[in-house]
């Protein structure tokens, strides 16, 4: 039984209390995870250079971001008087912005029923899924570059300067290698790419190219090591957000941590099947009803948790990289090869169509 | 909320050409620029057409203006403040392109009037642009010539590139 799908002319109140409610839900459950998974790095990276970690507040050190929050909130705001005050302060907004924006598109699971109305477990189900989170995503690099100019000194001015070489570089390779999934699935909605690999395989196995590739410049998109040259702490003292202190200093974390969870979760959706469990079919989720939708939420956040602690292992592992080293990788290497994984599809795509 | 959606966005961008035509320092103006082109992104979503939209930002708003910030950024500390006499140049240029402006507004008013206008739920146009782009009766010619344009642009700039390294290798 598959019920039409909640419009606004069906019911506007009812649409509108269930997008809202799917607003706040999904943005404080991002939220409130991006916070914990500055205390999981602080407990991984404690725990891989054999130490104890924050442990003293709260059973554990759970509630360490709430007290972190709490000594931001009182620090003091220094806004240097050689900076372009316009710009400094609009930055560090800038820089959340984008994250929390593309979260509106991500399927976070199978469609839930409510009172006999589906409602889809996405914000908004765009058909340019795919191409509005690439569009979103790409203005992350405004707050970073804006940062580093309006604060006026050299430190955050090279680390800007980095940024937006380095991150323009890198979208292009993120584009390129998901073109593959599209032509398989035929459609660039992201519900659509999940329905298929729930039925079909997970694009990890028939996309490894692409998914390599991926993975490789979701880590340059959201800065982080191996290629954290925009901040690298060693060579810029903090890069772009050197001249800022307390709330907003804080902003450019919750937004470097949202990120993280954004390009999670899509490599969840894109590579992982999104709300998938192995050997269930998409009849299987729609038969067990609204449990279904539990277990598939369940699964996509394990898989973005999963992620996660891969972007944190790895921070901890891997030196970073120099930036000639990065722009070499990114288009004398990387680029060709997510070129010719698009050809190969292609051509496996016809040869299996006729 | 048509009409909400399209104040809302127009006044985005035209607040932004203000401060983008007007603001002296440079960085300023091509941040302004952004919101410009953001705002017209949204006229374009708020008639139906969100390829098109979303092509804008991630084009011209995550790739052109970040190029143009990059520049501004090598090239000039907070030197790039405009002297006031260009405008004044500038006056009679932008009065004759908005004296043209205004009259393709007439027409398209004295076009439309008294027809009944119906809105439209707007559908997804991806999948018919995409169709048109494969189609030989369709733009299959004019897209490709333009991504052959496209490889030749790419090529000439490597070559200037290069061309510059060798000729000055202090550079």
């Amino acid at each position: 039984m598959s019920l039409a799908v909640l419009t606004f002319a069906d019911d506007p109140i009812f649409y509108l209390a269930a997008n809202l409610a799917k607003i706040v839900v999904f943005t404080h459950i991002v939220l409130i995870l991006s916070a914990l998974s500055v205390l999981a790095e602080r407990k991984v990276s404690a725990w891989m250079q054999d130490r104890l970690g924050p442990n003293r507040v709260g059973p554990g050190g759970i509630l360490q971001p709430a007290a972190d929050a709490l000594k931001f909130f009182f620090k003091e705001d220094i806004v240097p008087g050689h900076v372009d005050k316009v710009l400094y302060i609009l930055a560090p907004a800038i820089a959340l912005m984008p994250a929390l924006i593309v979260l509106a598109v991500i399927p976070y699971g199978p469609p839930l029923t409510v009172l006999g109305e589906t409602i889809p477990m996405v914000i908004a189900d765009l058909d340019i899924g795919i191409l509005f989170v690439f569009a979103i995503s790409s203005l992350g690099v405004y707050g970073i570059v804006l940062a580093g100019w309006a604060s006026n000194s050299k430190y955050p001015m090279l680390g800007g300067v980095r940024a937006s070489a380095q991150m323009i570089s890198y979208e292009v390779m993120l584009g390129l290698s998901v073109v593959g999934i599209f032509m398989s699935t035929e459609s660039l909605r992201l519900t659509d790419v999940i329905t298929s690999q729930v039925d079909g395989t997970w694009f990890m196995f028939s996309q490894p190219i692409a998914f390599i590739i991926f993975v490789i410049a979701a880590f340059a998109e959201t800065n982080r090591l191996p290629f954290d040259l925009p901040e690298a702490e060693t060579e810029l003292v903090a890069g772009y957000h050197t001249e800022y202190s307390s709330m907003k200093f804080a902003m450019f974390f919750i937004g470097e941590y949202t990120a993280m969870f954004v390009f999670s979760a899509l490599v969840a959706v894109l590579f992982l099947g999104g709300w998938d469990i192995p050997f269930m079919s998409n009849a299987d989720f729609e038969a067990l009803g609204n449990w279904g939708t539990l277990l598939g939420f369940l699964s996509f956040f394990v898989k973005c948790l999963a992620f996660l602690f891969f972007y944190i292992w790895v921070r901890w592992t891997i030196p970073r990289f120099r930036f000639d080293q990065l722009m070499n990788l990114g288009w004398k290497v990387l680029m060709p090869i997510a070129l010719v994984n698009v050809v190969l599809t292609g051509v496996v795509l016809g040869w299996l169509g006729s | 909320m048509l009409d909400f959606m399209f104040v809302f966005f127009a006044a985005i961008a035209l607040a932004g050409g203000l401060v983008m035509a007007f603001h002296q320092s440079i960085v300023h103006s091509a941040f302004a620029l952004v919101a410009v082109l953001f705002g017209v992104a949204g006229l374009y979503w708020t008639l139906g057409a969100d390829l098109l939209g979303a092509t804008q930002i991630l084009l011209y708003v995550g790739g052109v203006t970040i190029l143009l910030l990059f520049a501004v950024m090598l090239s000039t500390r907070d030197a790039g403040r405009l002297a006031i006499g260009r405008y004044i140049l500038m006056a009679p240029v932008l009065g004759l392109l908005g004296a043209g402006l205004l009259r393709v507004y007439q027409g398209v008013i004295a076009i439309s009037e008294g027809r009944e206008l119906t809105l439209l739920e707007p559908e997804p146009t991806s999948d018919a642009i995409g169709q048109l782009f494969v189609d030989p009766h369709g733009f299959l010619l004019p897209f490709e010539v333009l991504s052959v344009l496209l490889l030749v642009v790419l090529v000439g700039a490597v070559t200037v590139a290069r061309q510059q390294q060798e000729g000055t290798p202090d550079a």
